[in-house]
């Protein structure tokens, strides 16, 4: 995929983004759910398959203000994390800050990608909502997530997909649907990661469990504490 | 409701209420979200369900008003005796979205003047819904005619004068110590 076109795609998700969280706030409308208990239920699949006996470091792709970390310290009380949220709405870092300032083992930064190794990935809703791009296009930019989310991630990293509707219904155009097929495929043959379907969880979706615990490349090592390297803000 | 939550807010929390509880999709989320999380549980009000579900509006003071007509609810009876209006709602709700097939929930309201309790029924709803519903009825007046009735219960003006508190008690005894005082003088 040509750098202009990911970063036609980057700046429409931006400004999306970025008027959502203007218009309703660090809230799960501010980031286009339709309430926490759905945002709250997406979170419960994603991190179905964490080892949470065991202290583990997370990224946190499409951040927003920061709900998964919330989540996961209510749900979770007992589990250690060293979390990283990344998102590439400016407005949503700042909103993210705002709401976790200065925190041990907590940091948030502006981006496109984890610049760090971590023990899991998430990345909740970020194919979603595609606009006016062209399915294609809106394709390669997914699995050039997935090829990165696979280098982020030690043991594993969880995404989720708006499966397709029933057929003679239809919705809106700006959304991307698809079916489990296409990307367990991806991660297998592409990726050459094991993959587990999560689905029939009440919502109109399925949850794709991507294993990575084959090897992480070692070309990439995890940063240290503080260090931002190659991300903007 | 009209005294106690706008007319733009009744019918646009009624059709959120009946979008995200309708037949396919809607419940079944609403099931799963329920059985996730309990949300109509006994130690849950309708008011945390409802600002958990979006069910609210997003603005003061319609979300206050709107919550607060929800905690109101606690003060109607129901069809269920010995349950509050809130309370026969919420189990109604919670037994629905526990059971393997779910229905739809249908919100209404009824003229509270005919019948003052919440009322929970099985139902078609519309002519075109052909599916049972669950149908969730709250009585309503409009407001001149709840104000009417708060004040015929209330009684004549002269039952409800309060009873003089006791620093106007002892503003009176100091007052009347002064007036003796200057007579004497």
């Amino acid at each position: 995929m040509s750098e202009a076109s990911l970063a036609r795609i980057h700046a429409s998700v931006d400004a999306y983004y970025s008027s959502t969280v203007e218009a309703f706030g660090a809230t799960p409308r501010g980031v286009d759910w339709t309430c926490a208990a759905t945002q709250q239920l997406r979170f419960v699949q994603l991190l179905r398959h964490c080892d949470k006996t065991s202290p583990a470091s997370i990224n946190d792709l499409g951040c927003g203000y920061g709900a998964l970390l919330a989540f996961c310290r209510e749900r979770e009380p007992g589990w250690r994390i060293d979390y990283l949220g990344v998102d590439l709405s400016g407005a949503m870092v700042r909103a993210a800050r705002s709401s976790w300032p200065e925190e041990p083992g907590v940091r948030f930064v502006q981006g496109t990608r984890c610049p760090r190794v971590a023990d899991y990935s998430i990345a909740s809703g970020i194919f979603n909502v595609c606009g006016a791009i062209a399915r294609d296009d809106w394709e390669r930019f997914i699995a050039g997530t997935l090829r990165e989310l696979k280098t982020a991630s030690r043991r594993a990293f969880a995404v989720n997909f708006m499966a397709v509707l029933d057929p003679g219904s239809s919705g809106p155009r700006e959304l991307y649907r698809t079916s489990p097929d296409r990307w367990t495929e991806f991660c297998e043959q592409e990726l050459g990661a094991r993959t587990t379907v999560i689905r029939n969880y009440g919502l109109r979706e399925f949850t794709l469990w991507v294993d990575c615990s084959g090897g992480v490349p070692s070309s990439l090592h995890e940063p240290g504490e503080g260090k931002r390297a190659g991300l903007r803000g | 409701m009209g005294a106690l939550v706008a007319l733009v807010n009744v019918f646009r929390t009624q059709a959120s209420l009946n979008i995200r509880f309708a037949a396919g999709d809607p419940i079944a989320e609403m099931s799963a979200l329920h059985q996730e999380f309990d949300i109509f549980a006994e130690d849950h009000d309708l008011r945390s369900a409802a600002a958990l579900l979006g069910l609210a509006p997003e603005t003061e003071p319609q979300r206050g008003e709107w919550l607060g007509y929800l905690d109101h609810l606690k003060t109607l009876s129901s069809d269920e005796e010995g349950q509050s209006g809130h309370d026969r709602i919420r189990s109604a709700l919670a037994t629905n979205l526990a059971s393997s097939q779910p229905m739809p929930v249908n919100f209404r309201y009824h003229d509270g003047s005919q019948d003052a309790r919440v009322r929970v029924t099985t139902a078609s709803p519309l002519v075109f819904l052909q599916a049972a519903h669950l149908v969730i009825s709250v009585p309503t007046m409009v407001a001149r005619d709840a104000m009417r009735a708060a004040v015929k219960r209330a009684g004549p003006w002269s039952s409800r004068k309060p009873a003089p508190t006791p620093a106007k008690k002892s503003a009176k005894k100091t007052a009347k110590k002064v007036a003796k005082k200057a007579a004497k003088k």
